[in-house]
């Protein structure tokens, strides 16, 4: 099955304006992925789960080729030239990072992931501190508050925090953080956010931000989204695995600690007592994933230079064109959000089906790849008594025509009995 | 009754039957099935040339990986309503094989497991029996394998309010739950869980009481299931005066494994051959553990390097399924490796008889092509006083990496020199052995258990 033609270009005419997911700027830019030309089974991959990782463009894959074969060498720490250069790379990075999310770059510290950035800042609060979290969360953000008071923001049946409810529940217990996800991974809900925000600090609370299915979709800018501290992993925009990202908004760095102490974070170290780095450096104890943040790096300039505008509309309209042609198929179910709000993720159940068992046909039938299951999100799932549910998360390199042969395979699993 | 007579028929009339059902499955396919159809063009075959059991070579092997990328649409005969087809899956999440069934090869299955359970077991209706099967599934987020098991009444319940276009569905449940609660009156127990052969005695302890207030005629479960509650019984002196039969399912018994379980349950261990996808194929008689082949519902070819055996040489096991005009299974490499048996058995029958000796990715082939099948490997450290499980992996042609869980009093592991010396022997060649001594066998991802991790296997399918 397919959806008409002529409905796919209104509906790609409202998302993109002037663009087209259909374009051959959005074809030529698959050039970039070199996974893209893997075939398994005589069919060409098509990737359908970036909100899990991203595909990495050749210019990150490079970047880390090329720190390895050119100036591999440890940071911060000797004086011979090749630390040097590799040195003036990695706090290079540090700058362009920060730009990508309109942050200074001593506002920003490389942690292995949003998990790390996340259980930092827990930590860091006084024990007994009261903490806001939503239903909709990531276990990742989550399971670390739970050495703590957790105030719990109840969700609607988009996956969206209820203001109503957030705003009296905030009030009443002023927590002294609230955190929340810009767009929930299971569903792919983008949260109120600027309202939560305002409402946080009008009690006086800091509020944590996870953006890490947001970033690299769409523009973010840490003043706009006026979060005190904002974390993501690398490896969801692009960047190698294993880097992370920790802001934290200028002047509170001294209210955090940090989690893992040893070389590089200390200016001295006396018999019985040391000095700590400033931040960010007090945070990076170790040797850090050096090839991981040029990678991050190179990631960042990628998508500037395509415009982060122009991949949240083509994302958008790949998931619109997706929720219209799974719409038609009776057995299913979309969850989440309308289809004017959606995001890069649109999360399905086919009745009767379980989601592993769909996405394993589509995986082997036509090496299509996509997630099922709870997505590490079991508590939405309860809350909105959900079965699991099978994810497609788009990107700037998926098409149309993947998306058209993603219905027409979901419509197949359907009819199984 | 048509499938117990056929049991009994001569060679000539085996033969007979079988090249006819042969012709039809294939016919059937290329006619039908866009994969058959397409690939029977490419290789310039038409419908009703195949005259002989022969013939059937002249198409090649269908193998799981191409099962999985061709199902459904390619693999499933055109215009049929797939909502009245039954669909079936391999056990395990990650590498499943599926296909459908329609009504009527649902009703082979269901005569072939009757016929034996009444013939083989000596079953009678409402005996009890109990299961242990694999836990599938716990190590994926949202998937903890436990299986629900609804009573009558939820079904009942169920099938009464279904809306009309969802009463056969539950109608099927209805007589699952039937066949199961009642006519053979099944009890499941959960796996050994994540924890595999290191499962606490506590656990051991209560998978026993439960087997002996249950009182099951037969007991089945994964072959390492059974054989670590048997060594925990043997070493309490728990008996079971009630279990006449165990069957392994999911897996073989090694030798060993099989004199532990008959000494522990004091019941013999019968053997049938079957899978998800292909269900029940052979089963074993009173008189031999050599699997006798439901010559009504599959054909079996024996294949060495893509040719058939000679003999009672060891080769892969090739199924063609009769019966299943659905997902037309032909020439279907089911993985496991096996020998005929030949001559006919001393229980009077006279089809196809041949051994399974396990699955073919545990099977050490030798740079000089000698096959030795994981259960021998497995067999020849479990024979060792101090070993009470053990996991092999195959580095390389020489070196081998064991894993053994000791024997409860046991500090002092085996030489590894020794084990290199014996395994050697077995492989016609000089290895090195490193042994680990572990607290336990973990299962796989899919619940079951891979004793034998060979990385020469491929060998077997070379010419």
């Amino acid at each position: 099955m397919s959806p008409e033609g002529d409905k796919d270009i209104l509906i790609l005419g409202m998302m993109n304006g002037n663009s087209t997911v259909d374009g051959s700027e959005w074809t030529d830019y698959r050039d970039d992925f070199p996974l893209l030309r893997r075939v398994i089974h005589g069919k060409p991959v098509i990737y359908l789960d970036s909100a899990a990782t991203a595909l990495k463009p050749r210019v990150v894959i490079d970047e880390v080729v090329k720190y390895y074969s050119e100036y591999n060498a440890n940071v911060h720490r000797a004086v011979h030239l090749l630390s040097e250069e590799a040195t003036e790379a990695f706090e290079a990075a540090r700058e362009t990072v920060a730009r990508f999310v309109g942050a200074e770059a001593r506002e920003i510290a490389f942690v292995r992931h949003a998990t790390e950035a996340l259980n930092i800042v827990a930590r860091s609060l006084p024990e007994g501190a009261r903490v806001a979290v939503a239903d909709a969360e990531h276990h990742s953000n989550l399971l670390p508050w739970r050495c703590h008071e957790v105030l719990r923001l109840e969700i609607g049946a988009d996956g969206a925090v209820d203001l109503a409810r957030a705003a009296a529940a905030i009030r009443e217990a002023r927590p002294s953080l609230l955190t929340l996800s810009l767009i929930g991974n299971a569903l792919g809900t983008r949260q109120p956010v600027e309202e939560l925000t305002a409402l946080a600090h009008e009690v006086g609370a800091s509020v944590m931000l996870d953006v890490s299915q947001a970033v690299g979709h769409e523009p973010l800018n840490v003043r706009t989204l006026d979060c005190d501290f904002l974390c993501f992993s690398g490896h969801k925009m692009m960047g190698p695995g294993g880097v992370g990202v920790l802001y934290v908004r200028s002047g509170l760095e001294d209210s955090l600690q940090p989690l893992l102490r040893g070389g590089s974070m200390v200016l001295n170290v006396g018999l019985e007592d040391c000095e700590l780095q400033p931040f960010p450096w007090c945070f990076e104890a170790g040797t850090p994933n050096v090839e991981g943040v040029l990678g991050l790096a190179a990631a960042c300039r990628y998508l500037d230079g395509i415009g982060l505008d122009r991949i949240d509309a083509h994302n958008r309209g790949l998931s619109c064109l997706l929720r219209q042609g799974l719409r038609q198929i009776p057995r299913v179910t979309i969850h989440g959000a309308a289809d004017d709000e959606c995001s890069a993720i649109t999360s399905f159940s086919v009745s009767g089906q379980q989601a592993h068992g769909v996405a394993r046909l589509l995986s082997n039938r036509h090496a299509m790849m996509l997630r099922s299951g709870y997505h590490c999100a079991q508590p939405l799932h309860l809350v909105l008594q959900l079965p699991e549910t099978v994810r497609v998360s788009v990107h700037l390199y998926n098409t149309a025509d993947e998306i058209r042969k993603c219905v027409a395979a979901v419509e197949v699993a359907s009819k199984m009995p | 009754m048509h499938l117990r007579a056929a049991q009994d028929w001569k060679e000539d009339r085996l033969r007979n039957a079988r090249t006819g059902l042969l012709g039809a499955c294939v016919d059937n396919a290329i006619r039908h099935v866009p994969y058959f159809r397409e690939l029977a063009d490419e290789l310039g075959i038409s419908a009703g040339s195949l005259k002989c059991a022969e013939d059937l070579a002249r198409l090649p092997v269908l193998t799981k990986e191409i099962v999985k990328s061709e199902f459904p649409d390619r693999l499933v005969k055109e215009g049929l309503d797939w909502e009245k087809l039954y669909s079936v899956a391999t056990s395990g999440t990650t590498d499943r094989v599926m296909t459908f069934e329609d009504e009527e090869r649902r009703n082979w299955d269901r005569a072939a497991d009757l016929l034996i359970e009444l013939r083989g077991n000596g079953f009678r209706p409402g005996d009890r029996s109990l299961s242990v099967p694999p836990d599938a599934c716990y190590e994926h987020c949202g998937a903890d394998g436990r299986m629900l098991v609804p009573t009558l009444g939820e079904t009942f319940r169920a099938l009464v309010k279904a809306p009309l276009d969802q009463k056969r569905r539950e109608a099927r449940k209805l007589r699952a739950v039937v066949m199961s609660d009642y006519v053979w009156r099944s009890k499941r127990l959960p796996s050994l869980g994540v924890d595999g052969t290191g499962v606490a005695d506590e656990a051991l302890r209560s998978y026993c009481e439960e087997i002996r207030k249950w009182k099951p005629r037969v007991l089945t479960g994964l072959p390492v299931t059974l054989y670590v509650i048997a060594l925990y019984a043997l070493r309490n002196r728990l008996e079971f005066p009630e279990v006449q039969v165990v069957r392994p399912n999911g897996g073989k018994f090694s030798e060993v494994m099989i004199e532990v379980v008959e000494r522990a349950f004091g019941a013999r261990v019968r053997e049938n051959y079957g899978s998800a996808e292909l269900s029940t194929m052979a089963h074993d008689c009173a008189a031999s553990r050599d699997l006798h082949l439901l010559g009504e519902i599959v054909h079996l070819e024996i294949l060495r390097n893509g040719q058939p055996v000679e003999g009672a040489e060891m080769g892969e096991l090739v199924i063609t399924d009769l019966r299943n005009h659905v997902t037309p299974l032909i020439r279907y490499a089911i993985g496991d490796v096996g020998r005929f048996v030949p001559g006919r058995c001393a229980c009077g029958f006279e089809g196809t008889r041949f051994v399974v000796d396990g699955r073919l990715v545990e099977t050490v082939v030798t740079p000089d092509r000698l096959a030795v099948p994981g259960t021998r490997l497995v067999d020849l450290f479990l024979r060792r006083p101090e070993i009470d499980h053990v996991k092999i992996r195959q580095q390389s042609d020489t070196l081998f990496l064991v894993e053994a869980v000791l024997a409860p009093g046991i500090d002092q592991a085996p030489e590894e020199a020794e084990l290199a010396e014996m395994l050697g022997e077995l492989l016609e060649h000089p290895v090195e052995v490193r042994l680990r001594v572990v607290r336990r066998i973990a299962p796989e991802r899919n619940g079951k258990y891979c004793l034998v991790i060979s990385n020469s296997h491929a060998r077997f399918r070379e010419a």
